[in-house]
């Protein structure tokens, strides 16, 4: 129900009595537009708010004076305009000629505000701006209740909640009574659906407004700092920066939509035009002096324009992938790029690849900071941990393997604790290199060992295991598309060469984190391009270190799934042979012929699998399997009859190579301790009746 | 002699156009984009070039196709491009890089020589200008929101030197 019509005449008289009378008496002036603002905010209609709206814009435009002394008040106000209450989306011109008029009275503020204290407030309204704010959808009573209009000069404004609605349903007040906010019915009534509204937008309408209210205050911050005069532009661009990486941080897990923070980042950094000196300057310094500080001056605004591009980018895109493995593996399949058939990526690759010329035009060389600050700094983090030869004992190991997984995190929160410069930030870096070309591909020039992709790979990923903060969706796919790249742009010998050159632990560790990160993908093919590039770097180590590495999975992995997926590689490994050598090994064969002087080639090798499945093995296999029995049998739970009959579907595969004693045991032990004993109790486990038939299967054959 | 004459850029056809041909001349160099939203600048550019070709004055377009990728055609697209529309007649060199490990030696020069904005030595978009001298020595750099008939002034005084 919007505002009487006699209340609302009354406010738009009285705001124009203050104008006149509160001149000289600035808070007071400020009090009451802040008043009288939230009050039509609250209770009037669009019209109302408009008409409003129109009011306050003649009287700032008449009353620039005044504007210079309340600017600074007003954004915070006026930004409350910018609601999801105010956006009518079914009457679009409606709500832009409402939009207009609040863009108009920011713009006043702009221009003729006190420049430094409303640009100052511009940052203070940046850095509190979140995306996840009921009150950019609903009204809510802050600190402050409206005033009563039948008591307004009282002092005892209190709002209540029967206020305009003294004929409600007992319902509609036990309602009320269960929310326990003072927001005006009659307010949140009018506001348009949510879920409509989502439909419309296709966004968060949350994010609408956050997205509306963003650009008013960055337009601000813009418009007041380049009126600023100063000789320490950088004090005030730090400010901005500041404001930024606190909206980036409080905001980048909720944000759905982060191209438009990145458009309108971008367009304010590369817009930035230093405030200007004072004319008097030289007055106030010596030449020699100015000199010197616009030097450094310089110096810094550079820094800090370097630090908000690259961490920008690193904050706003942690929330999401950026498909870059999927892309790149369909790349490296001759299928079409994801890159090009989604209109997203289609955009947020336009967007990145202006955010790489613009590092470019800042004199950033990509490349070069990419192998600074992103490769050889994450060799270095591991580089002093001892070699294999070196290890004494098991407990050494084990002690040296959990130091590996905290390492990176140790050496990240230092980092952050002792930061005394402006540096530019590695992830973002990371993604600046990883979409350096139009294609969205990693760049084809690009040297990378395997040894350093891992490196690297620890680097990015392993932090987030001890902290959320460290979680970062980008950096962590980015991290794998630079492994694959590794594998698919170096020789098999150099790679075999990469991994020899490793300590084990530091491939162990490497391993576990990606197949329990590969486990945890919900995106299948995503998952699928994980588990193809984990079993790529099993074949590329020794036989019996990749054995031992699913057998220890297998044996003391906390989750099912891992050791499904273990089972799944071993399988692969077993029944794909080695392909004929590839070019590049045929031609390192041939130099080591040529140096030996051996004129007759060799016969071929016989192709043999990755994994050869010896007496051993088939052993280990044998008595895991019994093992899997019995912690089935123990606890059957739904994971476990899974894992269960995924070693059951190994031994199939490889009937005829498998003792057919140790097959018999297995099959017996699971028809006595689960199937008999129906241990597996629910018939309705979508596993068991597989369960059955697969040992009734493998029995058949016998 | 100033290093700027031991330059010598491609022209569209590939060829050398050692820059020693423009010793003595005023030079206006520009790095240009078909798809920009500066690119009506050609039109000033060539009124330029028209007013102060007989004096000495030269301009050379150098097309990039480095930011937003707005200037994608061939070197052979460029120049129609810029005939047809724009009547442009002054020289139009092979498409180069500007920033980067790849960036044209001639432009490697011109911001070594003159930095921009807060001292970033980097092209900032298309339609960035270079003043160079009658001797080679790069006078003035310009953003791309210089419009080219603002620059008449500073070609004249450098004519006239």
């Amino acid at each position: 129900m919007p505002l009487e019509v006699e209340r609302f005449k009354e406010i738009e008289e009285k705001l124009l009595t203050a104008f006149v009378e509160e001149k000289s008496d600035i808070i007071t002036l400020v009090t009451i537009l802040d008043l009288y603002s939230e009050e039509v905010n609250f209770k009037g209609s669009l019209e109302q708010k408009y008409e409003y709206l129109s009011e306050v814009l003649s009287l700032l435009q008449q009353n620039k004076d005044v504007v210079y002394e309340i600017g600074w008040d007003l954004p915070k106000i006026l930004i409350k305009f910018i609601h999801w209450g105010n956006n009518n989306h079914l009457g679009a011109d409606r709500s832009k000629k409402f939009l207009t008029v609040i863009m108009k009275c920011f713009n006043e503020v702009a221009l003729f505000g006190n420049p430094k204290e409303c640009f100052f407030a511009g940052c203070e309204l940046m850095s509190s701006l979140r995306i996840n704010d009921e009150s950019l959808v609903r009204f809510i009573v802050e600190e402050e209740p409206v005033m009563d209009p039948e008591n307004e000069d009282s002092g005892d404004e209190t709002y209540t909640e029967d206020e305009g609605s003294s004929d409600k349903t007992e319902e509609e007040e036990e309602k009320n009574a269960v929310k326990d906010s003072p927001t005006p019915k009659s307010a949140n009534e009018s506001i348009p659906d949510l879920k409509e509204g989502y439909a419309f937008y296709g966004r968060l309408p949350q994010e609408v407004i956050t997205e509306l209210r963003f650009y008013s205050i960055i337009e601000l911050m813009g418009s007041t700092l380049k009126r600023i005069v100063t000789l320490h532009p950088s004090k005030f661009l730090s400010e901005a920066v500041e404001a930024f990486s606190r909206f980036n941080l409080q905001n980048n897990e909720d944000v759905d939509d982060c191209l438009f923070i990145l458009r309108r980042l971008y367009s304010f950094i590369r817009g930035y035009i230093p405030p200007s000196p004072p004319p008097d300057a030289d007055k106030q310094v010596s030449a020699e002096e100015l000199e010197e500080i616009k030097v450094s001056e310089e110096v810094l605004q550079r820094k800090l324009l370097c630090n908000i591009l690259t961490s920008a980018l690193h904050q706003l895109l942690k929330a999401r992938t950026c498909i870059s493995l999927l892309n790149y593996h369909s790349h490296l399949q001759g299928i079409p790029t994801l890159s090009t058939s989604s209109e997203y990526l289609g955009q947020l690759t336009d967007i990145l690849s202006r955010y790489y010329q613009l590092a470019t035009s800042f004199d950033i060389d990509v490349s070069a900071e990419f192998k600074r600050l992103c490769v050889d700094e994450s060799v270095r983090i591991y580089r002093s941990l001892p070699k294999d030869s070196e290890i004494k004992s098991d407990e050494e190991l084990k002690e040296i393997t959990n130091f590996v997984y905290q390492l990176a995190y140790t050496y990240e929160v230092e980092k952050i604790a002792n930061v005394k410069e402006i540096l530019l930030d590695p992830a973002g870096i990371l993604i600046l290199r990883s979409f350096s070309n139009e294609d969205f591909l990693p760049p084809s020039d690009a040297k990378i060992t395997l040894q350093e992709a891992i490196y690297m790979y620890l680097r990015f990923v392993t932090p987030s295991m001890f902290s959320a903060l460290f979680e970062n969706r980008s950096s962590h796919d980015l991290a794998r598309t630079w492994i694959l790249f590794a594998l698919t742009n170096n020789s098999t010998h150099d790679l075999m060469d990469s991994l020899k050159d490793l300590p084990s632990y530091i491939i162990t560790v490497y391993l576990q984190t990606e197949l329990i990160r590969a486990c945890l993908q919900i995106n299948d093919n995503l998952r699928r391009t994980q588990f193809s590039i984990l079993t790529r770097i099993l074949c590329l180590l020794p036989e019996d270190f990749a054995f031992n590495f699913i057998r220890d999975t297998l044996l003391s992995c906390p989750y099912e799934q891992a050791k499904c997926c273990a089972l799944a590689i071993l399988k692969d490994m077993m029944q794909h042979e080695r392909k004929v050598p590839q070019k590049s090994d045929e031609d390192d064969l041939a130099k080591d012929m040529e140096k030996l002087k051996i004129k007759n080639s060799p016969p071929p090798l016989p192709s043999r699998a990755y994994m050869l499945l010896n007496d051993d093995r088939i052993a280990t296999l044998h008595s895991i399997t019994l093992l899997a029995i019995d912690s089935c049998a123990a606890d059957p739970e739904s994971k476990k009859v899974k894992t269960l009959l995924t070693y059951l579907n190994f031994l199939n595969a490889f009937l005829t190579k498998w003792d057919s004693v140790f097959l018999k045991e297995i099959c017996d032990a699971v028809n006595d301790k689960l199937i008999k004993n129906e241990k597996v109790g629910d018939k309705d486990e979508p596993h068991y009746s597989l369960l059955v038939s697969t040992v009734a299967s493998i029995s058949s054959k016998l | 002699m100033s290093k700027f004459y031991e330059l010598a850029p491609k022209d569209k056809k590939g060829e050398p156009f050692p820059f020693t041909q423009l010793e003595g001349k005023v030079v206006l160099i520009v790095n240009v984009a078909s798809k920009c939203g500066f690119t009506p600048q050609y039109k000033e550019l060539e009124a330029l070039y028209k007013k102060y070709e007989d004096k000495g004055f030269i301009v050379l377009g150098f097309p990039c196709n480095q930011f937003g990728h707005q200037e994608p055609g061939t070197d052979e697209e460029i120049s129609q491009f810029c005939q047809l529309n724009y009547g442009v007649s002054f020289p139009i060199l092979k498409k180069v890089d500007v920033n980067g490990s790849e960036a044209d030696p001639v432009y490697d020069f011109l911001k070594n020589e003159k930095s921009g904005l807060l001292g970033f030595k980097g092209i900032k978009w298309n339609f960035e200008k270079f003043l160079v001298d009658k001797k080679g020595t790069v006078v003035e750099r310009y953003s791309s929101l210089t419009k080219p008939s603002s620059l008449e002034e500073p070609i004249e005084k450098l004519l006239n030197e």
